[in-house]
């Protein structure tokens, strides 16, 4: 399939498209983001450029009327697919995360030829995800025998690798503390739009997103300065 | 320091989006909405000597096939206007055409028999194209003998404007209609294209 490249030319970005450079209406598409993001990846790699995530985010969506309408359903896979997978990682166990990736797809090809024009896909997508890791988490909750003693967490001796880490971490905190943090900084979906998804106000996910951090932060002491880092 | 920036590329590295975990989850995605009946379209492409053919097929058959010059991307985008966003790419649902064609292009199959659906043709242009298999492998048409076989002799520019807009070139073979005096004529696909399925066809 066609390619796109994603360029970054002060303070915007241009993308060039089969049809033409710049297309708007693919321009505006959030769909596209992984995309994005990738290439982002691989210049900031090159360049060590770091560019602001939050000049990536495509603010047009609510200029357009018809930027997702009758997207064939590939794209949106293919454009949304690794974020909610990220997403459904991060606030469900390892083998849950790809059921929820599952039945969120499924349920959103369902329900696709019905979603509004411009609407913003990835919010109505992690809106669905968030959803089906509640089910998920109710069923294994249902499933789970009842025992006298919660095991301890792990310890962490050192030996695992930095990363997984942070996972083991996230996995131990709060679920509403790794929804907001995951919703935010995986998916980037503004604190108002995950206050709607999980129900509360924007402050409050402001609030458990910087709890669910400072936690974090206690664990991982290198996560805001990642200079101190030496793996 | 950017906390901000820091925090979502660990995280990004935390859950790596494995380009094997998502090709898996796309083919259980496939199957499951095909199980449940939500699959509407499915494509694929293939190599062929006339270039990547895409390959677009409802529950019904084949529906569309595309040359690369006509853009693959927006034919995908046209047929989610045209029979339903509802489309995967999906190679299974076209494994019995895709066949057909490998065995065409080298020269051992003369006749599809995988099922059609003509959906994106109607009236006349649906006439012309269901006539166009009258003209069997290695043999050509004018414009006018096809007008005349579609019932409406007069209807020559007709018949070249269904042609041109063969939803199913290759298969529907449109590319044996050349003009009256014998020269090529025009092709969707390009002439190189015509010129490389007709030299084809007289060979075998």
């Amino acid at each position: 399939m066609a390619t796109s490249i994603a360029r970054w030319s002060g303070g915007e970005y241009t993308i060039d498209l089969p049809n033409g450079p710049g297309n708007p209406s693919i321009v505006r598409d959030r769909s596209m983001r992984a995309r994005y993001a990738r290439a982002r990846g691989r210049s900031r790699v090159q360049s060590g450029i770091r560019i602001k995530r939050s000049h990536l985010t495509f603010a047009a969506t609510e200029t357009s009327t018809d930027v997702n309408h009758n997207v064939p359903f590939e794209r949106i896979v293919a454009g949304h697919g690794a974020t909610v997978l990220r997403v459904c990682r991060a606030v469900l166990d390892p083998a849950d995360a790809d059921d929820a990736w599952s039945e969120t797809f499924l349920s959103a090809l369902k329900a696709y030829p019905h979603l509004p024009p411009g609407a913003n896909v990835e919010a109505w997508l992690v809106t669905i995800a968030h959803r089906k890791a509640i089910d998920i988490a109710r069923a294994m909750a249902r499933r789970a025998l009842p025992v006298g003693e919660v095991p301890e967490s792990p310890e962490l001796d050192g030996t695992e690798a930095p990363d997984h880490d942070l996972a083991g971490a996230m996995s131990r905190l709060p679920a509403k503390q790794r929804q907001v943090i995951a919703y935010h900084y995986l998916a980037g979906l503004p604190y108002a739009e995950i206050g709607t998804i999980i129900g509360g106000s924007a402050d409050a996910a402001r609030r458990a997103a910087a709890d669910g951090i400072a936690t974090l932060r206690r664990t991982f002491p290198h996560i805001p300065n990642r200079k101190g880092r030496t793996s | 320091m950017n906390t901000h920036d820091d925090l979502v590329r660990d995280l990004e590295l935390a859950y790596p989006d494995d380009a094997d975990d998502l090709r898996q989850l796309h083919a259980r995605l496939v199957e499951a909405a095909q199980r449940e009946g939500v699959l509407d379209v499915t494509y694929r492409t293939i190599d062929s000597p006339v270039g990547t053919l895409l390959l677009a097929a409802t529950e019904l058959g084949l529906v569309r096939v595309a040359y690369e010059s006509e853009n693959h991307d927006a034919v995908l985008q046209h047929l989610g206007e045209q029979i339903s966003p509802r489309i995967l790419e999906a190679p299974a649902r076209l494994g019995a055409i895709s066949r057909e064609l490998d065995e065409y292009f080298a020269g051992r199959l003369q006749t599809f028999t995988a099922p059609l659906d003509r959906r994106l043709s109607s009236g006349f242009r649906r006439t012309v194209l269901e006539r166009l298999t009258d003209i069997a492998y290695g043999h050509t048409a004018s414009y006018a003998a096809v007008a005349e076989l579609a019932g409406n002799p007069r209807a020559v520019r007709a018949v070249g404007t269904a042609c041109a807009t063969n939803p199913l070139p290759v298969v529907v073979p449109c590319h044996r209609v050349l003009r009256a005096d014998g020269t090529l004529g025009g092709y969707l696909g390009g002439s190189d294209a015509k010129r490389t399925l007709l030299a084809l066809e007289s060979a075998a």
